[in-house]
């Protein structure tokens, strides 16, 4: 018995003195992977390991700024072409180079994989043909001038021909098919627990701290907080708000935070009273018309706001105040949209202005289980709203049943977590009119629908000059903006948790990238 | 007898089929897949396209029609995040629920019964009381709460063990089970005594009535006269009457404690059935919440059947009333 026990022990200290030897990184994530093929589902979870195993031709620092990726350099060749200049002596994990023929596969494939229920189709629509003249080089022409194709291109993982031709999703999960030419190869992957990434010595990028790195999904709020304070992760995404001032005061853990580029914000529905529920006289009195199409009401309803309690109280400091949809250091955020303190007698004027200085009744939906904290945010704004004679409720509901019936709820809190990093994104998506030869609308939900904006957003899109185009999509942002398109409340904060022998710049874009987390 | 079977079986099948209806048409009815899973950013062609694969254009008979011929074909569609058969995602987490119930339903036992013993032989004692006052606990803790409190002492304050996880695994028959390495099995305790607590409570419980009553039956008392010591009484005449209903109780346990198993896989993200039929629920996955549920109410209702059989088999009283 008792050489037994000695057994045990001797054989558990080898393996504590084998793991504290290696550099092994453990993350724990908050949502689940579904699939290592980086072209399968367009979600943050799936992308952050893609962006381990797979390089893209452009790439995002943490900030957000567009840097060169696969392509060590990129111009406009024309007003509708673009030329990418690739890297050169990259190799795939199989050790077989890196060519432009690559790229040319990847675009046929990155929106045309089978049963994908959401794939990146939207980053390549402007995408017409490519060629690739020689080994090294690759020219897209677009279906119009397309100044936003290398920051769309930041979104596109390039996978192998050799590998990946005719590799279907499961080919990429089960490691066949995964060769990428990434900081990380991929070792396994085990649903809903967990995938394993070892590293690629060969890489072109900068030196990565790590031998292998564990993704592990720990998607309860309470285990993940525990998982690190426990040792068993280094790091954690998505701390709950909650947990945050305890994670802050333990000795050897510390949080790193930025403003997100997830906005947080509610949407009027647009449509006839007869086709949305949720707005009526007050105690249940018929209205003749959808006072939320009144631009009066609804800058009454955002008047009476109070963002910064918002955010200090049930936020507990994890999301930033916003009249907007984008953070301060993004581009084409427009300096004159500032947050203004609540005015009652303001908003109850412009009510009355609107011809409702009786008020009316809305009901207010909200998702239970997609943003952190909404259901207590709504109920917050709700009570604001009522105090300006607006008797509002809350319906909260779970997202599965929610996200199908948001073309009929009156007003809805939403978040729009904006990809192309720029305003274009709602602008273009939630927006625009529904058009699908404009391409534009295909999320508008609350049948917004403003020619004027709509002729703005499509002129900004083409101009090329990047300080033009900002320009012009700060004036698109205004407009929305003066017509109070949408009620913006917070731009939502990315944290992340971690022990202090680690420590990792918190991004933009919520992903949690394993071979830019350093020792420390 | 052989006739009755025929039929039981014909009625089995009446109620695996109206099952199929109800899951497939409640599922319907709650939400929009294709509003849950797509990105903002999706254009009108692919959110056609996406809508094209997944047969969401066809109509909803159509759509049940497919399904139907599905089950009998044993495949229940693809999941929609995961690109896998919904059936063998299930089939494939299986194993890890699986001795994860066991587990618990085996410390229930082992905890639960001499404890239940001990509380049944002297009511009326300190040790008594004390256990079945403490058994009151186990009973009225919510789960998830003691989940997380048993990962707050033991992993965070204590740090002995893991907090999630399944830990190393060994791979026999190509399943990979954890209780056959040390550090899977540090990652089994916490999971599995949270998940026991309940059923220690119930098998403690349980045996203590049966004991107390055993005590005052004539079998007892002539055991006794014989002069029997009080703990071979206890261990082997008592013990064995007192384990019909235990283990009548404990075998169908099995069943809820695999459902009760949800919560607890959720907070120990143990990679088992529960945990990906929530995520699924929360993605509208379809085809892998209706394989979950078609997989469980296959299994009930042939247990159910099973049971019937046997229980004519068995109990001839059954049968004989029946004939008459």
């Amino acid at each position: 018995m008792k050489i037994k026990s000695l057994l045990v022990a001797s054989v558990l200290a080898v393996s504590l003195g084998t793991a504290a030897l290696a550099d092994d990184l453990n993350i724990g994530v908050g949502a689940s992977i579904t699939s290592i093929d980086p072209h399968f589902y367009n979600a943050s979870p799936n992308n952050n390991i893609a962006m381990q195993i797979f390089d893209r031709l452009t790439e995002r620092t943490a900030t957000g700024k567009l840097v060169p990726g696969l392509a060590e350099s990129w111009e406009a060749t024309g007003d509708s072409e673009w030329t990418f200049h690739l890297r050169d002596g990259v190799t795939w994990h199989d050790g077989a180079p890196f060519t432009s023929d690559d790229v040319i596969f990847t675009l046929s494939r990155a929106g045309d994989v089978p049963n994908s229920p959401g794939g990146f189709g939207g980053f390549m629509r402007s995408v017409e043909t490519a060629s690739a003249p020689d080994a090294e080089t690759v020219v897209i022409t677009t279906d119009g001038p397309a100044p936003n194709l290398p920051g769309n291109l930041a979104n596109i993982a390039i996978v192998s021909r050799h590998a990946g031709e005719g590799a279907t999703t499961a080919d990429y999960n089960d490691g066949v098919a995964a060769i990428g030419t990434g900081a990380f190869k991929f070792k396994s992957f085990s649903k809903g627990d967990s995938v394993v990434l070892e590293r690629n010595p060969d890489w072109w990028g900068h030196t990565v701290d790590w031998d292998t790195a564990t993704y592990r999904m720990l998607t309860s709020n309470g285990g993940r907080t525990a998982a690190l304070l426990s040792g068993d992760v280094d790091i954690i995404d998505t701390p709950p708000a909650v947990d945050i001032p305890r994670l802050e005061n333990t000795d050897g853990l510390h949080v790193r935070s930025t403003a997100g580029l997830r906005a947080i914000y509610l949407m009027p529905n647009y449509r006839p009273l007869d086709e949305i529920t949720g707005v009526s006289g007050k105690n249940g009195a018929a209205l003749s018309e959808n006072p939320l199409n009144n631009v009066s009401v609804r800058k009454a309803l955002s008047t009476a706001i109070q963002r910064e309690a918002i955010v200090e109280r049930i936020m507990e400091g994890t999301a930033t105040a916003s009249a907007q949809w984008l953070p301060e250091t993004a581009f084409s955020y427009a300096p004159s949209q500032t947050v203004k303190a609540p005015d009652l007698e303001a908003a109850k004027a412009l009510l009355a202005e609107g011809g409702y200085p009786d008020g009316f009744a809305l009901t207010l939906y909200v998702p239970t289980d997609r943003y952190p904290n909404a259901p207590a945010v709504a109920q917050a704004v709700a009570q604001m709203w009522t105090r300006i004679g607006v008797d509002t409720s809350v319906e909260a509901l779970p997202w599965a049943t929610f996200s199908g019936k948001r073309s009929e709820f009156g007003i809805h809190l939403i978040g729009l977590g904006n990809s192309t990093f720029d305003s274009s994104s709602m602008l273009v998506n939630a927006l625009g009119t529904a058009n699908p030869e404009a391409g534009m609308g295909a999320s508008n939900r609350s049948n917004y629908s403003n020619p004027d904006l709509d002729k703005i957003t499509l002129e900004a899109l083409q101009i090329s000059d990047d300080d033009a185009r900002e320009a012009k999509l700060i004036e698109a942002v205004e407009f929305a903006m003066d017509d109070q398109a949408i009620i913006p409340l917070y731009q939502q904060s990315n944290a992340w948790a971690m022990r202090n022998g680690v420590d990792y710049e918190p991004r933009i874009d919520e992903r949690t990238v394993a071979k830019d987390i350093v020792k420390k | 007898m052989l006739l009755w079977i025929f039929q039981r079986i014909v009625q089995a099948v009446g109620v695996a089929f109206a099952m199929m209806l109800i899951v497939f048409f409640g599922l319907h009815a709650i939400g929009d897949p294709i509003e849950t899973l797509i990105p903002p950013e999706a254009t009108f062609a692919d959110r056609a396209k996406i809508i094209a694969d997944l047969g969401l254009d066809r109509p909803v008979y159509e759509q049940f029609f497919f399904f139907v011929k599905g089950v009998f074909e044993g495949n229940l569609g693809n999941s929609y995040v995961f690109n896998e058969p919904a059936v063998e995602l299930i089939v494939s987490r299986f194993p890890a629920t699986l001795e994860l119930a066991i587990c618990a339903v085996l410390l229930s036992v082992i905890i639960g019964l001499p404890l239940g013993l001990l509380a049944g032989n002297r009511p009326n004692g300190l040790t008594s009381k004390l256990i079945m006052n403490g058994s009151i606990l186990g009973f009225s803790l919510p789960l998830f709460w003691v989940a997380i409190l048993l990962i707050l002492i033991f992993s965070v304050t204590l740090g002995w063990l893991p907090s999630s996880g399944r830990g190393e695994t060994v791979s026999v028959f190509g399943i990979p089970w954890s209780f056959l390495t040390i550090d899977g099995l540090r990652h089994l305790i916490l999971p599995a005594t949270s998940l026991a607590l309940f059923n220690v409570a119930m098998v403690l419980r349980m045996t203590e009535t049966g004991v107390r009553e055993a005590k005052s039956s004539e079998y007892v008392k002539f055991a006794r006269a014989k002069g029997l010591s009080p703990r071979r009484i206890l261990l082997v005449h008592v013990l064995k009457n007192v384990l019909i209903p235990v283990v009548t109780v404990v075998g169908l346990d099995l069943g809820t404690t695999i459902a009760f198993s949800v919560v607890t896989e959720t907070v120990f993200a143990w990679p088992g059935v529960g945990k990906i039929v929530i995520d699924s629920i929360a993605a509208l996955d379809r085809p892998v919440i209706v394989a979950y549920l078609m997989l469980v109410v296959l299994l009930f209702v042939f247990i159910n059947m099973v049971v019937d059989i046997l229980y004519r088999i068995l109990d001839p009283r059954i049968r004989l009333t029946e004939s008459e």
